[in-house]
């Protein structure tokens, strides 16, 4: 009796994980026809990142919906591949590679992480495909290892460190820094000083925080800041290091007393909702709400049709190269490599942040970067930014003997 | 975690028959292996050398788990060394990636013994424990360390020209493959390897002998992670860079999934279980959104149904054949 039990048990088990592992390919690829013009996106959709990528895929989805509706490029129909590479750079490089010498991808959009955008880079050079980056924004891509092949629709940390300093610098004399202990954010702090000396050479740095990325309590962090009694202070949290920093600075008044400055994503303001503190100065890479023109107020009606959700940065950052691709290979009348960069380069894209041209020294395009203060929304359910200042690229980028030297050091 | 007792790593000596069938066994497949590029897209291929540098990775922790039981979850600390080195030697020396990879597994090797001098001195869980601690330690300054190792954005490498085509670097990955797998072979069955089974078997009873357990055990860790250098050598190129996840502790897990999966108690079963793990990864991240679930399904399958890996089993199954034919 106990054997038949047993045997009984182990085969419900089994059934249950066959069905457990039929639910899980989802994204499996449906047959497309060989004439297809295909855009190969690799990116991050497990891991931290997941519901900002979640917001890349859905934008370039709604892209190439759009596309295909209209007819197609060429006369052929527009075809996507996701790949999750899960935050680790290796699968980015297999993944992008199979994608390429596989499935033949013509195009390619790049991760959400930083690491994973370098080694996508890497391949999209060997391979000499383009490659335009929506969300990765190392300085390092654009500058040492850049090449003709990469293409970036979302400011280097270097740029929104500068228009950060722009926006924050005249605030006060007595800055202080939050911000979690790795490369981007120590990055970012030697970027916004050097910048901050030339808006404000009063200013000076009062003290630096250096929380580890996760760190579920402030309070040490918090009472820091406080007590070197800043003006202003620069963020470089964000995500839900950010949500657990405001909810537990809130209480501290910090935010009465100085004015703080930080990265923001949608995720973020929707997570707070109305527990965000009014007059935070957010910075942002392409929020919806302070966006004006038909198309923008189109797409947000589209998008929360399809998704049921507003449209984060990231998914607007990734329809925009979808239509960066659009206009390009309309231009080119080519998907080939050579004409299409050369379309690339050449053309000023009609993109929802506005009209949109790539430098050519390092095929940054010329996005701006946006920073506005918190305040109540009268179209949503969460705060938004008032008085938002569009910080212009020619303001914040380096300049080409910046670019030019970083590329002869390295 | 108790090693159970074992079988012999060697099951009793084949005759000469045997020992000819298994030598054109092998033959055959290294001489398959070889002919593979002319036959597979380059996708498949780019896959093969994943695989080439996962059962090496696998093969060389085995030495620790399978042979001498000694159960460490920091093993990818020197993969990721071995990675390192290579990044660190092309970008501040601009030695070429072929030459760095030769000073991948003394550089790895050298650092395992620095930490094997400690972590030997416990055993069981400790010993397990202090790996991963010290895995985890190696990591955060590698992370940290911005402007020797390139922080959490990790540092490129650009292989040479000629080994940038998939073909020449399967090749040259395939044969630096064999040859340290020969040589762990050939350490698996030396005296040394025979004292680490006895170890294994009964620590205590090793001790009595008068084995010096713990040289022998520093020895096995310094060797392991030397050849898990050699395996990160070979990453780093491949991925065209070297970045910090290559030391993290869910790094060191894989080669104990993979180990588990394919059985340890045999020399191949590592080689079987990189396989089943880099195809599996694979296929699962290309067209699913759970491969987590995914994943933990196959191995909890195989923990369940096969305890022995999936290369003990096969040979169990062939050994019972064997014997019902005589």
């Amino acid at each position: 009796m106990k054997v038949t039990q047993k045997a009984y048990g182990r085969r419900a088990v089994t059934r249950a994980m066959l069905g457990a592992m039929a639910l899980g390919p989802s994204l499996a690829g449906v047959a497309r026809a060989q004439s297809d013009i295909k855009i190969g996106l690799t990116t991050d959709l497990t891991g931290i990142a997941a519901s900002y990528t979640r917001s890349t895929v859905n934008g370039v989805e709604l892209g190439i919906d759009e596309v295909n509706a209209g007819g197609g490029l060429l006369g052929r129909k527009v075809a996507l591949l996701v790949r999750d590479s899960q935050l680790k750079p290796d699968l980015g490089t297999t993944h992008t590679r199979d994608l390429i010498t596989r499935e033949k991808v013509d195009v390619l959009i790049g991760p959400n992480s930083s690491a994973v955008g370098l080694t996508v880079s890497a391949v999209a050079r060997q391979y000499q495909k383009p490659v335009i980056m929506t969300t990765p924004n190392t300085p390092r891509l654009p500058m040492e290892l850049f090449h003709p092949h990469f293409f970036t629709l979302v400011p280097s940390g270097l740029m929104e460190a500068r228009a950060m300093a722009e926006v924050m610098g005249p605030k006060g004399k007595k800055f202080a820094f939050i911000g979690g202990d790795y490369e981007a954010s120590h990055q970012g702090l030697k970027f916004f000083k050097e910048r901050l000396a030339k808006v404000n050479p009063a200013a000076a740095f009062v003290t630096e925080a250096w929380p580890k990325l996760g760190e579920p309590d402030y309070t040490s962090y918090i009472t820091k800041l406080a007590s070197a009694k800043p003006d202003v202070v620069f963020s470089y949290l964000w995500g839900a290091d950010l949500v657990g920093f405001i909810k537990q600075a809130k209480p501290y008044g910090l935010f009465n007393r100085t004015a703080v400055g930080t990265l923001l994503f949608m995720d973020d303001l929707k997570a707070l909702g109305q527990e965000m503190p009014d007059g935070i100065w957010g910075q942002m890479r392409a929020p919806f709400f302070a966006m004006q023109g038909d198309t923008v107020s189109r797409f947000v009606e589209r998008y929360r049709a399809k998704y049921n959700d507003y449209p984060a940065d990231f998914a607007i950052m990734g329809y925009e190269a979808v239509m960066a691709y659009a206009g390009a290979i309309k231009d080119a009348q080519s998907v080939e490599a050579p004409a299409l960069v050369k379309a690339l380069e050449a053309g000023t894209f009609d993109l929802l942040r506005g009209k949109t041209k790539f430098r050519q020294l390092d095929h940054q395009g010329d996005v701006p970067s946006f920073i506005g203060k918190t305040a109540a929304g009268d179209k949503v359910p969460f705060k938004v930014l008032a008085e938002v200042e569009r910080v212009p690229a020619d303001k914040i980028w380096p300049s080409e003997a910046e670019v030019l030297e970083a590329r002869k050091a390295k | 975690m108790t090693v159970q007792p074992l079988p012999p790593l060697q099951p009793a000596a084949g005759s000469a028959a045997s020992m000819r069938t298994k030598t054109i066994i092998g033959g055959g497949l290294i001489v398959g292996l070889y002919l593979l590029p002319f036959v597979l897209g380059e996708s498949y291929l780019f896959l093969s050398i994943d695989f080439l540098i996962m059962a090496l990775f696998a093969v060389s922790y085995n030495l620790l788990l399978g042979q001498a039981g000694m159960l460490s979850f920091g093993h990818a600390a020197y993969y990721g060394l071995g990675a390192y080195t290579v990044a660190i030697l092309f970008n501040k020396l601009a030695v070429p990636v072929h030459i760095g990879l030769l000073a991948s597994p003394f550089i790895a090797g050298a650092i395992a013994l620095a930490v094997g001098w400690f972590a030997v001195r416990v055993t069981g869980m400790y010993f397990a424990m202090l790996t991963l601690a010290f895995g985890q330690l190696l990591h955060t300054v590698v992370m940290g360390w911005y402007g020797f190792t390139g922080g959490d954005d990790g540092l490129p490498v650009m292989p040479p020209d000629w080994l940038l085509p998939a073909r020449n670097y399967y090749l040259f990955v395939l044969t630096v493959t064999l040859v340290s797998l020969a040589a762990l072979r050939l350490i698996t069955l030396s005296a040394f390897g025979t004292a680490l089974n006895a170890i294994r078997e009964n620590r205590q009873r090793a001790i009595f002998v008068g084995l010096g357990v713990r040289n022998y055990e520093l020895g096995a860790f310094v060797i392991a992670g030397a050849f898990a250098g050699i395996a990160g050598a070979m990453r780093a190129p491949l991925q065209q860079m070297a970045f910090p996840s290559l030391l993290h502790w869910g790094q060191s897990a894989e080669p104990v999934l993979m180990a588990l999966a394919g059985g340890i108690h045999t020399f191949a079963g590592p080689i079987v279980g990189a396989a089943i793990f880099v195809f599996t990864n694979f296929v699962i991240t290309t067209y699913s959104e759970y491969p987590l679930l995914v994943f933990g399904v196959i191995v909890l399958l195989v923990v369940l149904y096969l305890p022995g890996g999936v290369a003990g089993a096969v040979i169990d199954a062939w050994e019972r054949l064997r014997r019902r034919a005589r």
